[in-house]
């Protein structure tokens, strides 16, 4: 599927393909951060960060040294490898040159290397055997995707703070149930574009 | 499931041998933030919140802080209030600094007593965090309302 | 199988994670290294090179410059605040709740939050370059009642101490048990001013105390101890005619060593003592101040007991300290009220005292 315009998958894994909604992927730091609008942000565009930047570089690995050697089914170990020790550096150059982005996403970023989107995002990449404009936008589009998903229930669940809830249901429970409903909501866009 | 990275990072100073000597969280594995929810919900159930137990708390311990260290009569409870010096600030980092003391409350009517701390206080009134499973200062959130003898609503 | 598959999975892999490491390391060199950073104390009034990457506290401490604190560095108590004019970064989170709008206009900041990562300029009040670090021995560890033990603790040779009569120490434990970092607490001296090479402080058990478990539990006779001071701004004004003194508990230590003060000077003004308790063996020193009270007119002790037991045969004072000084102290004209005991017991008696006259201007007492 080469031929696929890069902005048409930059839409599509924003809507259509959302890491989330329709792929059910980062779940866990989707449901456990998304208590507060202000956090959820920080974790959203954090993740975005990251994604883009591992895929990139995943992609490179990928190219130059995976498929070059022949050792694609090493591909799962050497991809998280690679995020691992990109986050760690990500952490320590931003802590030195952008202290002020540090400050707010710092905390999240540990986090994230195990966040299941991120490695998922590389996967689909190599399965769907993009370029690397293809691949670069649809990461940008996937961590733009994940960050209106949580946004989305942060948002729900602020004002839900004030509700009255039948005990049974508060909390994670709650948080399923929206985001189903939120997943078949965005259900309805499938007709506008198709990526997989 | 992963923990909320800013809710966690209050996990370190709640360890026992940080704040205090046994720490807030006892053998409790959960993330802070499940024991504050499971709490919560429990309390919900039953028509009580946090809040409220706090504030019936605080009452007592107001009454409990006339006898400077002796027991005091107050209607339905004797209420002991010892005190320590020095401040402890509370292990969420809110910049709230409570009294280093504490009350214990005899129930006349049934002879149950509890005893718990004004950081104890604090941290049920505000975080609604009543400490983890087998910590020396944990609460069960309806054995207190109970005994402070709450109406539910 | 055949044994080049394992050959090149075994080398990729090493060569994959050996390459990582190396960037990880190199990274590691270059980003986590901020050089040697200049520090510009007090308009260029001290001026401190310093290996950068701690937080600004332990820097400090390991220049010999110990800001207060009492949590150790968990951004809990939010005392250890520091003017930085330049090059502390954006304001951390962690700060936040600590900082008020005012503060945060005059760029103070929690030093045990801010790392340092380049030059910066400092504003430390002149005072705390007195403080300084002691690694004494515990010679002596009294019983003073069931739950108050003095230590008695010999300087290093050679080292002397000067403090105001009243000021504090801060007390380092060593790891014990569950507690696996050292810890501080900051207590109230209890020796003369005049005794520079001697330090002696009280220790109330604290049921859950870190420090106050180790002293009473852990610490033995010629055990080295670590103490930073002296701090604190509880000290003699004697701007007046007469001291009225107010203790409970281990609050009486700085109260001593006021006391021994005014003897020692050779001050004029006359002290009353009142010395609160909720039962006669919750007493301690009282031989001590009889005495004193015999030999110096000027000073007059009140110990109060609130329970007295009948075989206890108590010929004192009944009843709290705020009874005996509602009773005795009739204004507060000419006099300064210095107290010190448990929060309770502080507001309850600063209550009187205002009543009688006192002011914020004339009532003394710690606010740790």
């Amino acid at each position: 599927m080469p031929q696929i315009s890069p902005f048409i998958i930059f839409f599509a894994s924003i809507i259509t393909s959302n890491m989330i909604l329709s792929n059910f992927l980062g779940m866990c730091s989707y449901l456990s951060v998304s208590s507060e609008y202000k956090t959820a942000t920080g974790l959203g565009m954090a993740v975005t960060l990251v994604l883009v930047m591992t895929t990139v570089i995943n992609w490179v690995v990928y190219k130059f040294v995976i498929l070059p050697l022949e050792i694609e089914y090493l591909q799962y170990i050497i991809f998280i490898m690679v995020i691992a020790a990109l986050v760690q550096i990500l952490e320590m150059g931003m802590d030195r040159y952008m202290p002020d982005l540090h400050a707010k996403l710092g905390i999240f970023l540990p986090l994230i290397t195990v966040n299941c989107a991120i490695l998922g995002v590389t996967l689909f990449m190599v399965i769907r055997s993009y370029g690397f404009s293809q691949s670069l936008m649809f990461s940008l589009g996937s961590g733009l995707g994940w960050w209106l998903a949580i946004n989305m229930l942060a948002a729900i669940r602020e004002k839900l703070k004030n509700a009255k809830l039948p005990p049974g249901i508060s909390g994670p429970a709650l948080s399923f149930i929206i985001t189903g409903i939120m997943a078949m909501a965005f259900i309805g866009f499938s007709g506008i574009f198709t990526i997989q | 499931m992963k923990e909320n990275p800013k809710k966690e990072q209050f996990r370190d100073t709640m360890e026992e041998g940080e704040l205090v000597k046994d720490g807030f969280l006892g053998e409790d594995e959960r993330p802070v933030d499940e024991i504050i929810a499971a709490d919560q919900a429990l309390l919900a159930g039953a028509g009580f919140t946090a809040e409220r137990i706090g504030a019936a708390m605080r009452t007592l311990t107001r009454q409990g802080m006339a006898g400077m260290g002796e027991e005091v009569d107050a209607g339905e409870y004797l209420v002991k209030a010892e005190e320590y010096m020095g401040l402890i600030g509370c292990p969420f980092k809110d910049n709230h600094r409570a009294a280093k003391r504490n009350t214990t409350a005899t129930r006349k009517s049934t002879g149950r007593a509890m005893m718990w701390t004004d950081l104890g206080i604090h941290l049920i009134q505000k975080h609604g965090f009543f400490q983890g499973k087998g910590s020396p200062y944990r609460l069960e959130p309806l054995e207190l309302a109970a005994f402070l003898g709450l109406e539910a609503e | 199988m055949d044994f080049s598959i394992i050959l090149r999975t075994v080398g990729s892999l090493a060569l994959i994670s050996g390459v990582l490491s190396v960037i990880i390391s190199v990274a590691e060199k270059v980003l986590n290294n901020y050089g040697t950073c200049e520090l510009d104390i007090n308009e260029g009034q001290k001026k401190l090179s310093v290996q950068g990457g701690s937080s600004l506290l332990s820097t400090l401490a390991g220049e010999k410059i110990f800001i207060p604190s009492a949590c150790g560095g968990k951004a809990t108590c939010g005392l250890c605040k520091v003017q930085v004019l330049e090059g502390a970064g954006p304001l951390l989170p962690t700060e936040e709740p600590y900082i008020s709008e005012q503060e945060r206009a005059d760029h103070v900041r929690l030093s045990c939050q801010i790392k340092v990562k380049g030059n910066m300029r400092l504003m430390i009040p002149e005072e705390l370059f007195n403080i300084r670090e002691f690694n004494c021995t515990l010679e002596s560890i009294t019983d003073m009642t069931y739950d108050i033990k003095r230590l008695r603790m010999k300087l290093p040779a050679g080292e002397t101490i000067n403090f105001k009569a009243g000021q504090f120490m801060q007390f380092y434990t060593k790891p014990y048990g569950k507690v696996k970092e050292e810890v501080f607490r900051a207590y109230s001296i209890s020796s003369k001013a005049s005794e520079h090479d001697y330090l002696e402080l009280l220790i109330r058990l604290v049921p859950g105390g870190i420090c106050t478990t180790y002293v009473h539990t852990a610490l033995k006779e010629g055990d080295q101890v670590r103490l930073s001071g002296p701090y604190g701004d509880f000290y003699l004004r004697g701007d007046c005619e007469e001291l009225i003194m107010i203790a409970g508990g281990s609050g009486l230590a700085p109260i001593r060593s006021l006391v021994y003060d005014v003897i020692e000077k050779g001050l004029p003004h006359k002290m009353r003592f009142f010395f609160g308790a909720n039962t006669v063996r919750d007493l301690y020193y009282m031989e001590e101040f009889a005495q004193i009270e015999q030999e110096y007119p000027q000073f007059k002790f009140i110990p109060c007991v609130a329970r007295p037991e009948p075989e206890d045969n108590w010929t004192g004072d009944t009843g709290f300290v705020t009874v005996a000084l509602q009773n005795q102290v009739d204004t507060g004209e000419g006099k300064e009220a210095y107290l010190c005991g448990s929060p309770g017991m502080l507001d309850a008696c600063i209550k009187i005292l205002k009543e009688k006259g006192f002011t914020d201007q004339t009532i003394f007492y710690d606010k740790f």
